[in-house]
């Protein structure tokens, strides 16, 4: 007699089953939280483009929620997120302090929206 | 084992539940900030047996948290582990100067999250003997077989420096070898511990070696740095971010806390012991593997002994 292992219900499988489930959910509510990330970074920073607010406070904001989302997502087996979150985090701590030259804003603003691209795309494939 | 964690951010402390539930550790509660945490443990009938601490949180951060968990004469020696970001690498300095034992980085490594929780399960069961041991210190059934050794490590509870080996092992391997350039270890060693060791009670050379680490401690104000007692009359301090001490200035320091000290020692009819200081030894001299032979290099250096032989010198101290 044979049978294929992996479906067999061992305790193991059922453990392990379980806590794919869980993390799967895990996952699901970190992205169904993602969109009002995405809507509070991209409100910042268009706040600050537009000259409704300072700079450095929309880099404070988008920096926090990138901290947050660095500090899970790849937790949650979406490296490609963490990394990148991390990467636009370590930018903005690493940007000069008080009014920043043009180009930098500039630079700034290129990688922020590629990152708010990524998780829009991340929200759209779900 | 009992265990709180504190993160501001809900769903990484489901995760941390789901991941530790895996790992075998099921009692788990969770708080949502410091003063949540503070509360908690103030109102729960069971104690918590280990703490993992995110640092950045608002209102309050997580290197303040364990400052005050510290100050709870409890959770004095608690196991507690940072769980930071790896940008949050600066603070985890100060978390280990706070009383933290120990840091796990985020994204989550089940490997990782289960030997950082089996080392603060080692620290339990090693407080728990101590306690036993108080128990029959106090009870007078102590005996000289039964006491830490000569060769054990001397836990400091009353230096705010101090923090345990294993602490200071985890925080070298952890820090790795380019930021442990910037720091230094500075050996002390007390050339008559034996002969002290053999004379008084286990508590009053305990009490001899707090005293003596208090007085380095106090001669270091000013630079950040965590003390060890890891036996055989040795103190190391670890002096971070410090590439170059003016070992002049800390021997004049440490010769008035020494002198203040011995006024003491002599309205009690006991001699207070000399203590020999080694030179600073730096990190950039250090193997690249092997982040920890900061410490027996700075033993040895104390003792007045060669610097080149690193199994002798491991050897010698083990």
């Amino acid at each position: 007699m044979t049978q294929d292992s992996h479906t067999m219900a061992t305790p193991q499988n059922q453990t392990n089953a379980s806590l794919a489930n869980t993390l799967h959910a895990l996952r699901e509510s970190f992205c169904a939280g993602l969109d009002e990330r995405i809507c509070r970074m991209e409100t910042a920073w268009a706040n600050a483009r537009a000259g409704h607010s300072s700079t450095s406070d929309a880099l404070a904001v988008i920096e926090a929620d990138a901290h947050r989302i660095s500090g899970i997502a790849g937790s949650l087996g979406l490296p490609d997120i963490g990394q990148r979150a991390y990467a636009l985090e370590m930018r903005i701590l690493q940007a000069p302090k008080g009014a920043l030259p043009a180009e930098e804003i500039s630079q700034l603003d290129e990688e922020i929206n590629s990152f708010l691209d990524l998780l829009e795309q991340e929200l759209s494939d779900i | 084992m009992r265990i709180l964690a504190i993160d501001d951010e809900p769903l990484f402390c489901n995760l941390l539940k789901t991941r530790l539930a895996d790992l075998g550790f099921t009692d788990l509660a969770t708080a949502h900030s410091g003063p949540e945490a503070l509360d908690r443990v103030a109102t729960e009938d069971r104690p918590f047996e280990c703490f993992l601490v995110d640092i950045r949180m608002a209102p309050m951060d997580g290197i303040e948290v364990v400052r005050k968990l510290r100050a709870i004469p409890h959770h004095q020696a608690t196991p507690i582990i940072m769980i930071s970001a790896l940008t949050d690498k600066a603070s985890v300095d100060s978390a280990f100067i706070a009383g933290a034992n120990d840091f796990i980085t985020k994204p989550l490594d089940s490997v990782e999250l289960k030997l950082r929780l089996e080392m603060a399960k080692s620290i339990l069961a090693e407080r728990a003997q101590a306690r036993l041991l108080h128990d029959r210190l106090l009870k007078q059934e102590a005996t000289r077989y039964a006491s830490p050794g000569f060769d054990s490590e001397v836990f400091l509870d009353d230096v705010e420096s101090a923090i345990r080996m294993v602490s200071m092992e985890n925080f070298l391997l952890k820090e790795g070898n380019m930021r442990l350039r910037q720091s230094c270890a500075i050996g002390f060693h007390i050339p008559m511990a034996e002969s002290y060791y053999r004379m008084l009670d286990p508590a009053y050379y305990a009490d001899l070696l707090s005293d003596l680490s208090l007085a380095i401690s106090k001669a270091l104000s000013g630079t950040p740095h965590m003390l060890v007692c890891p036996g055989k009359g040795d103190i190391v301090a670890l002096l971070l971010n410090q590439t170059h001490t003016d070992q002049t200035r800390l021997e004049q320091a440490l010769d008035a806390e020494l002198a203040k000290l011995r006024t003491r020692y002599d309205a009690i009819g006991m001699t207070l012991p000399s203590l020999r200081i080694g030179e600073p030894v730096r990190a950039r001299f250090i193997p690249l593997q092997c982040p920890t032979t900061l410490i027996s290099r700075a033993r040895r250096a104390a003792r007045g002994l060669d610097h080149r032989d690193d199994d002798f010198i491991q050897k010698a101290i083990a």
